[in-house]
């Protein structure tokens, strides 16, 4: 009696043990969350020339006004950094002196969501929250972000922005925010139609997806006086930031971590 | 002889004093205490903590960490202790089981303590990112649950049985009638019982190097954009762990031991033992932490001296060097003999818990707190808010621990039988 339900015991684990090797292994080859855009999509990427930057910040605060960003939260950071400072760390040579802008001193390094095309947020986000789009974007589904910051410690540039208590607009923000830009020779006003997020959830710069999808520029390249900035598909060889990438001018920003970020910087 | 070795095992069941209901009562109100701070937090968000978007993680997954290895080399210990091999160490098995699965229960507490949308955490199950560390740990914690609340249940079963049969005056009767299941104490039932039990420490020993693995070191070992985390050397985590484990069960054996005058049970040899091989962890824990600082400063990239001279030399200086020399001093404490005894020990446990602790946070903060890009630096400061919910987490576990050793025997009744027969 005690001898066959030993062996029925034993038999149990091994069945158990076969079956759990196939669930395992069904599982495999690991495919990492990693959408190699194919050629016939659309790979965003955007180009700031740091040459004709002039720090005006006008970027930083039309992408607040545009994305209803909450109080002291940016989706653009700028940094004033002084002449002759690598665009690579260590940045102890940041500028963080008087703010009258004399020509020539120092420079300005915007940084924002550079969209990397093997993003670590991606990976280590436990619910899929933020992914990898069809239009090789890195955007995150509010819905279903957990809160956990996971993103914002495996990002190396710190671009991800978290909302630690409900969403503040200011009053005079509150109404829709409504830009125009000049699209085939005719003025082209559009209202957003982006709601502040959650409290609790991640939020980073989307390349105003919800213009994009549009016809429209992100709210940040219209903003900028001084066209610093030059967004595009780089799988449309005859884009300008495709033109601007393949001329060998540009760097990326610690690209050694092989992130394969999509934010070109001209210098 | 028999019963009163027995009698004696159960005395924290039969006797309570007035005290412990002032301690559970204390216990209790710090607890409420976390619940109420937690509350506030639900309610106002994250904000009233000291984490910001540059130091994202703090207390709370510093504390993740610090448990992480309590729950993996606790039950390793327990359950070691059930081997012929390791037989003198059975009166500190179920100590080290229930010290484990407290600090998982604490554990889970603290990653929810710490997402800001615990509403949402049935997404991570439902359909979770299975290349996501977080989720690895969560499948390896929920694994690890089932095995502990296995391996607590099954020798407990046959105490209770042995304590049924001798008809006590207890309120939870039904309780014990339920747990018992039938189990009747005959040899055959035994000789399966330390079978299966054989078979389940050897089944956890695999499982608990995939925990220890995943949970302290790959979560920040994998992150390739935070120098002071990336790379494999943070396995010797891992060796923390088990010093943390053994520090924790030498302190609570010790209480156990004093509070319940079980003296003649635990005796000074387990101390001795556990001492050694927590000598010979300090050991290589310092070997390690003073070679990982020689190889950055000697020629480290920019990211990780950044790290290190701030560990070294700036704000975390002070936490940093008192770790350093609490761990020589400690050894020295365990490797003297006139010093080695069961006191010293004991308070060389002590210490080198709280630094441990200590030294989780600083492998957690500097990194977060240096970006790479030009940020100014990440200044975190836990609030009390944060404080408060950790000393409830903890308060709470020690009011399981105080409860569990009421209601069940804390040392097995199968101590000691051996040398009778």
């Amino acid at each position: 009696m005690d001898k066959t339900i030993r062996i029925s015991r034993r038999g149990y684990i091994k069945i158990m043990g076969v079956t759990g090797t196939l669930v395992l292994n069904s599982q495999l080859p690991i495919k990492i969350p990693r959408a190699k855009a194919s050629p016939s999509s659309t790979r965003y990427a955007m180009v700031i020339d740091t040459t004709k930057c002039i720090g005006c910040r006008n970027c930083v605060y039309g992408c607040i006004n545009e994305n209803k960003i909450s109080i002291g939260g940016r989706w653009i950071e700028s940094f004033e950094m002084e002449f002759g400072a690598p665009l690579h760390p260590p940045y102890r040579n940041v500028f963080r002196g008087t703010p009258e802008i004399k020509e020539g001193e120092r420079w300005f390094l915007l940084t924002q969501c550079m969209h990397c095309d093997n993003p670590p947020c991606v990976k280590v986000c436990p619910t899929k929250a933020t992914y990898k789009d069809e239009n090789g974007l890195v955007v995150v589904d509010y819905d279903k972000c957990i809160g956990c910051r996971y993103c914002m410690a495996a990002c190396p540039y710190n671009v991800r922005v978290f909302n630690w208590s409900a969403p503040d607009i200011p009053a005079d923000r509150r109404e829709p925010f409504v830009s125009s830009q000049i699209v085939d020779g005719n003025v082209r006003p559009s209202t957003s139609d982006v709601s502040p997020r959650d409290v609790g959830v991640v939020e980073k710069c989307t390349f105003c997806s919800h213009r994009t999808t549009k016809g429209l520029l992100p709210a940040c390249v219209i903003a900028c006086p001084v066209r610093a900035r030059t967004f595009g598909d780089l799988n449309d060889p005859n884009s300008e930031v495709s033109k601007l990438v393949r001329s060998g001018r540009c760097i990326r920003l610690l690209e050694e971590l092989g992130t394969d970020p999509q934010l070109y910087y001209l210098r | 002889m028999s019963e009163n070795r027995i009698e004696k095992l159960l005395r924290p069941l039969t006797k309570t004093s007035k005290s412990y209901y002032l301690f559970i009562g204390i216990l209790a109100a710090i607890a409420a205490l976390g619940v109420y701070a937690w509350w506030i937090q639900l309610t106002q968000g994250l904000v009233v903590t000291g984490m910001g978007d540059i130091v994202t993680w703090g207390l709370y997954i510093s504390n993740f960490t610090f448990l992480v290895g309590v729950i993996s080399a606790g039950i390793l210990i327990g359950l070691l202790s059930h081997l012929g091999r390791f037989k003198e160490y059975k009166p500190i098995a179920r100590i080290s089981e229930v010290v484990a699965l407290i600090s998982l229960l604490l554990l889970i507490a603290f990653v929810i303590f710490d997402l800001a949308r615990p509403d949402r955490l049935l997404i991570m199950f439902l359909e979770g990112n299975i290349f996501s560390p977080f989720v690895w740990d969560l499948v390896l914690d929920a694994t690890y649950m089932v095995l502990i609340l296995i391996a607590i249940y099954l020798p407990l079963r046959r105490d209770i049985a042995i304590y049924l049969k001798r008809a006590p005056k207890s309120r939870l009767r039904w309780l014990y009638k339920i747990l018992a299941a039938g189990y009747e104490d005959t040899h055959e039932e035994h000789e399966l019982l330390e079978r299966t039990m054989w078979w389940l420490t050897i089944g956890m020993t695999f499982v608990m190097v995939a925990v220890h693995i995943a949970a302290g070191s790959w979560i920040f070992g994998i992150v390739s954009g935070r120098p002071g985390w990336f790379g494999p050397f943070v396995t010797y985590w891992a060796i923390a762990t088990i010093a943390t484990a053994i520090s924790v069960i030498i302190l609570v054996a010790a209480v156990v031991r004093t509070l319940f005058k079980l003296e003649d049970f635990i005796k000074p040899g387990i101390f001795k033992g556990l001492g050694k091989i927590l000598f010979g962890l300090l050991l290589i824990y310092l070997f390690f932490m003073i070679s990982e600082q020689v190889t950055v400063r000697y020629a480290g990239p920019v990211g990780v001296s950044e790290v290190s001279t701030a560990i070294l030399f700036g704000e975390f200086a002070w936490l940093y060097w008192p770790v350093i020399i609490g761990f020589t001093v400690c050894s020295l404490i365990l490797v003297t003999p006139k010093l080695s005894t069961t006191g010293g020990i004991v308070a060389a446990s002590a210490i080198v818990l709280v630094l441990f602790w200590i030294e989780r946070f600083l492998l957690l903060v500097p990194p977060l707190s240096r970006p790479l890009l030009p940020y100014p630096v990440g200044v975190y400061v836990p609030t009390l808010l944060e404080w408060a919910i950790m000393a409830g987490a903890y308060a709470l576990g020690v009011l399981i621990f105080a409860i569990f050793i009421k209601i069940f025997p804390i040392i097995e009744l199968g101590v000691g039988e051996e040398v009778e027969r």
